[in-house]
């Protein structure tokens, strides 16, 4: 989550990009709060959620729809996995947070070398 | 005779009764418990009358289906009735038998599998199970952990045992430096990509060498998390001082004298220099790049510089036919450039890559 | 559990690698709270338009293939979440036995507490099961745990591997529970080691 927000402080999400962040537990949330990394995904654009499962696997309100396509930090790409015809790439936190500035996949490391 | 490997010594640790046919009954230490696979098991129990035998060494969160968004109108503004109703049935199944309960609305809730580790339910050298097939994650503890059914859930609540039959070992030594911007996810993806989604079965993975120990606790659960995705039950990492650092004074953890115990305890779970595996490979990460999926499988693994696979070029007909059906419904053309693919949502979450 | 003794019915081919538990009931069949039920809902997404209309072409909508109690499929059956609302869902449906070169440990393990059997054989002989299952209603294979042989429509018999503790209780649907249970004794010993490791 340090790494990924250390990606969110350079830009801003691109247009037409949906990006969440959803810490693992409460617990992890507050450490999170407490060192502002909630602030710097929320400026960048990022959604800053409750803690749960939440899209890895769909079950709650959170998925994809038809054809969307997804970086995702999860473990599963399976088809449907995260909603019905939702299409899943899966990244490390963050290459995630790059695609999600970028609009598309970016290698990091040019990232950084230009940064 | 050859040395042991840490699974061995944990099984072993383990074992109630060896019946001789391959299977043996293997006690249970912890039990971590959510809606979704329990609540089948909680009414098997109560059609036959049965108790849970060691409560105590149980742990329920409610993890799956609750909605990530405001939670402040708490279990009444779940919109879900279903999603709802698991919740409620858990929450009652646990007050029922007497097991502990982190509710949605306790600071310690979470994904059961980044709940445990920091409530120190989870320590190294113990049997570890849930109804989860990422349970394999406490395998960062040098904890034998693994995902159970149903049925199985509700044969643990009954006997706190498990009736196993012993998998294989395979070791998997990552050695090298990772380069920056190369985490445990890659990692754990490069793996699966190397030895396939089935190369796992029948397994228990040990990541070892220095690439593994140069990993955070954080990065050593994302990688056991994703073992299952490589078809193995179980990864393990042996515990070391950063294991022991992340568990001090967490708050199941010991105390105390006890703690001097345990760790002198827990310094022994390392394969002997001379454990034989059966099977055995060696990964560099210096030479790996950041890595992103392209198809419906996770062993679908390229390089972020590489381009869509082209289906023509793979001779196996089965896997030629699953790599056009992957990318029919992936939405992809062969050769396209990864870098070249827009996205439309971004997830940052999960079991695999939710801690700080 | 149903027992699990001799079975004689039509296999469908499900000719796919690494079919997996989230492609079996997806997730949003997960948020019951029974085991029964889920046969409607089996291979959902591949069974069913988003509008509830049947797939014409899968397998199991096509009328040779409606009253299937085997399923012979690829490599890695079963792999992914651990949700035994898989082989419930099989079972709801009418599949009995599933035949494929591997299955996931953990499905493998969670059709046995369910009175499925899972059959793992060489990739030739699949293949071989595969080619005959094509054939529609004709395709009858008929399996006999007992002696552990599968007979295909021509007649051939092939035999199979299968763990002597999970054939005894398939056979005679037993509740392994109840079988541990009678080693409570073991198990109590077991406990009293423990006080040397107190965080246990």
């Amino acid at each position: 989550m340090r790494a990924a927000a250390a990606i969110a402080r350079t830009g801003k999400v691109a247009a037409g990009v949906n990006a969440m962040v959803v810490p693992g537990s409460g617990l992890v949330k507050q450490q999170a709060e407490a060192e502002g990394l909630d602030k710097v995904f929320i400026e960048a654009g990022f959604d800053w959620r409750e803690p749960g499962c939440s899209m890895c696997l769909a079950m709650n309100a959170d998925k994809l729809a038809p054809g969307e396509r997804c970086a995702s930090t999860s473990n599963r790409n399976f088809e449907g996995r995260q909603g019905r015809g939702g299409r899943t790439h899966l990244v490390s936190p963050e290459m995630a947070a790059a695609a999600a500035l970028a609009g598309h996949f970016v290698d990091i490391r040019d990232l950084k070398a230009e940064a | 005779m050859s040395g042991t490997t840490l699974y061995d010594k944990i099984w072993d640790a383990h074992m109630v009764q060896a019946d001789g046919d391959g299977n043996s009954l293997l006690y249970i230490d912890r039990h971590l418990v959510h809606e979704v696979t329990s609540p089948q098991a909680f009414e098997g129990l109560r059609m036959a009358g049965r108790r849970p035998r060691a409560p105590h060494k149980t742990l329920a969160v409610a993890d799956h289906n609750i909605p990530t968004s405001d939670r402040s109108g708490g279990l009444d503004a779940i919109d879900d009735p279903e999603s709802k109703l698991q919740i409620e049935t858990l929450e009652k199944n646990c007050a029922e038998f007497g097991i502990d309960y982190l509710p949605m609305d306790d600071i310690r809730q979470g994904i059961v599998h980044v709940a445990g580790p920091e409530q120190g339910f989870t320590l190294p050298g113990l049997t570890i199970v849930c109804g989860d097939s990422h349970t394999s994650t406490h395998g960062a503890f040098g904890a034998l952990a693994h995902g159970i059914g149903t049925s199985e859930v509700e044969h643990v609540l009954a006997t706190q045992t498990l009736i196993q039959s012993k998998a294989k070992n395979f070791r998997i030594n990552v050695v090298g430096n990772a380069p920056a911007h190369v985490t445990a996810k890659d990692i754990a993806l490069a793996i699966i990509g190397e030895i396939g989604t089935a190369g796992g079965t029948g397994y228990v993975l040990e990541y070892a060498g220095p690439a593994i120990e140069a990993l955070s606790m954080e990065g050593r659960m994302t990688l056991c998390n994703m073992s299952i995705e490589a078809g193995a039950r179980a990864g393990l990492v042996a515990p070391d001082e950063k294991t022991f650092a992340f568990l001090k004074d967490r708050p199941r953890a010991p105390k105390g004298a006890d703690w001097e115990k345990a760790a002198a305890y827990w310094q022994t779970l390392t394969s002997d220099d001379d454990a034989v595996f059966d099977k055995e490979i060696t990964i560099d990460a210096a030479a790996l790049p950041p890595l992103v999926t392209w198809g419906t499988s996770p062993q679908d693994v390229i390089a972020i510089d590489g381009h869509v696979p082209n289906p023509a070029t793979i001779a196996d007909e089965a896997r030629r036919k699953a790599t056009e059906r992957a990318l029919d419904y992936m939405g992809l053309e062969a050769g396209t450039p990864m870098q070249d693919v827009a996205i439309d949502r971004v997830f940052i979450g999960s079991c695999t890559n939710s801690r700080i | 559990m149903e027992k699990f003794d001799k079975l004689t019915g039509i296999a469908a081919p499900l000719d796919i690698l690494n079919v997996d538990t989230d492609m079996i009931i997806p997730k949003q069949f997960l948020k019951t709270i029974q085991r029964s039920g889920l046969g409607k809902n089996l291979f959902d997404e591949m069974r069913y338009t988003p509008d509830g209309e049947e797939i014409a072409d899968f397998v199991l909508n096509q009328a040779a293939y409606r009253e299937a109690q085997i399923l012979v499929a690829g490599d890695n059956f079963g792999c992914g979440s651990s949700r035994e609302h898989a082989p419930w869902a099989l079972l709801d449906f009418g599949i009995r036995c599933i035949i494929a070169p591997s299955f996931a440990d953990i499905f493998y393990n969670n059709c046995f507490k369910n009175g499925i059997l899972p059959i793992v054989l060489p990739q030739e002989e699949v293949d071989k099961l595969m080619d005959d299952a094509q054939r529609g209603a004709n395709a009858t294979i008929s399996i006999d745990l007992a002696n552990q042989t599968i007979q295909g429509p021509d007649g051939g018999t092939i035999s199979f591997e299968v763990d002597a503790f999970r054939k005894q209780c398939l056979m005679e649907g037993l509740d392994d529970i109840g079988l541990t249970l009678q080693k409570a004794q073991a198990i109590d010993a077991y406990e009293e080691t423990l006080d040397a490791q107190p965080w246990r």
